[in-house]
């Protein structure tokens, strides 16, 4: 019977949904609040974590043609995207640049653990980028996806109340800064904030995942140049 | 009434079978080109090609593809209880792992916001 748990988190969710619309602060999201209530489940009580995992495979198969699904949201503002698109894409590959370089600059400050650095590198894009990017390089994929997922929460949890107090109001500056820096996690909050937030942070979802790919060799070699020195 | 029925159930298939049929297309394109990108990105960047070159009405699929964006957020709870496997992991790392994560993170939202606001005007 272990597919109760498949049943217990979309009842959880949906709960935790209806009970927290009211209130207004960001720590109040459905998606923190059920997962600490599992992880809290599973920490304190004698039920067994691996039967959640195995009974909840099918919302892990929805995810990919979900993420397929983004390219509804994309069309819709194609209008804009093709009007933007310069600045899209230097956004985009600046933020990719902020993200790299600033979590490996600070991580080298704290550690000279290559393993730990090389898995850091690729925590903005969504997992499974970040794990084959980690695997690639040297790093550790499950780390890399641990730390991803920690990201994503973050971003989502704190990302739209920390744009609009730096008054970045623009709702698809919004989305791209979401989508570069809290990927999948980061744009389904953006998809529950609006339309064109949602497209916009779909949008540089992809971007940086695929420039983290192609840049991730490159910041690979300079943690081989800083751990060995 | 039935036909009504019959009509959404079809659209039901039909949306699902194009979505799922998008997907396997992003797999083979990652299978044969061995980049570390997942399948499902490309499959976003053709379903997103197929609907601006029209080959595809946005109509077909609606009906799939709405509910698993409304849902989307909900298919992140088992992703994040997965967060349990990690915790040996992470509690031997997590000093270098928050600081370094939550200082990039906050430097990435606003650079990219403010730098898109000020390209964009």
């Amino acid at each position: 019977m272990i597919y109760l748990y498949l049943i217990a988190t979309v009842l959880i969710f949906l709960a935790a949904r209806k009970l927290l619309s009211p209130i207004k602060s960001p720590l109040a999201n459905p998606l923190l609040v059920s997962i600490l209530f599992f992880i809290g489940l599973f920490s304190f009580t004698p039920l067994i974590y691996q039967d959640y995992a195995t009974a909840n495979i099918p919302f892990i198969w929805l995810l990919e043609p979900a993420v397929v699904a983004l390219a509804i949201p994309l069309f819709c503002q194609i209008q804009q995207i093709k009007q933007q698109f310069k600045a899209i894409m230097v956004s985009c590959s600046f933020g990719v640049v902020i993200a790299i370089s600033t979590c490996i600059s600070i991580a080298l400050l704290l550690t000279d653990d290559k393993v730990l650095l090389l898995s850091l590198l690729p925590k903005s894009v969504t997992s499974p980028i970040a794990m084959a990017v980690a695997h690639e390089t040297g790093g550790l994929a499950s780390l890399a996806a641990a730390v991803v997922i920690a990201v994503g929460l973050l971003g989502a949890l704190g990302g739209f109340s920390l744009l609009k107090f730096c008054k970045i109001t623009n709702p698809q500056a919004q989305g791209l800064a979401m989508g570069c820096s809290a990927h999948a996690i980061g744009t389904a909050k953006a998809m529950e904030v609006g339309n064109e937030q949602g497209a916009f942070s779909s949008l540089a979802l992809v971007i940086s995942g695929i420039l983290t790919a192609v840049l991730a060799p490159f910041f690979a070699w300079f943690i081989g140049i800083m751990t060995t020195i | 009434m039935k036909k009504n029925i019959f009509i959404t159930a079809t659209e039901l298939v039909r949306s699902a079978s194009i979505l799922v049929l998008f997907l396997y297309l992003g797999k083979v394109i990652q299978y044969l080109s061995h980049l570390p990108i997942p399948g499902s990105i490309f499959g976003l960047l053709l379903l997103f090609s197929a609907l601006s070159l029209r080959l595809i009405p946005l109509d077909y699929i609606l009906p799939t593809g709405s509910f698993l964006l409304n849902y989307i957020t909900l298919f992140f709870v088992p992703v994040g209880v997965g967060l349990l496997q990690y915790s040996q992991l992470l509690s031997t790392y997590w000093v270098t792992i928050v600081v370094s994560s939550v200082i990039s993170t906050i430097a990435t939202l606003i650079s990219v916001g403010w730098l898109y606001q000020r390209l964009s005007k």
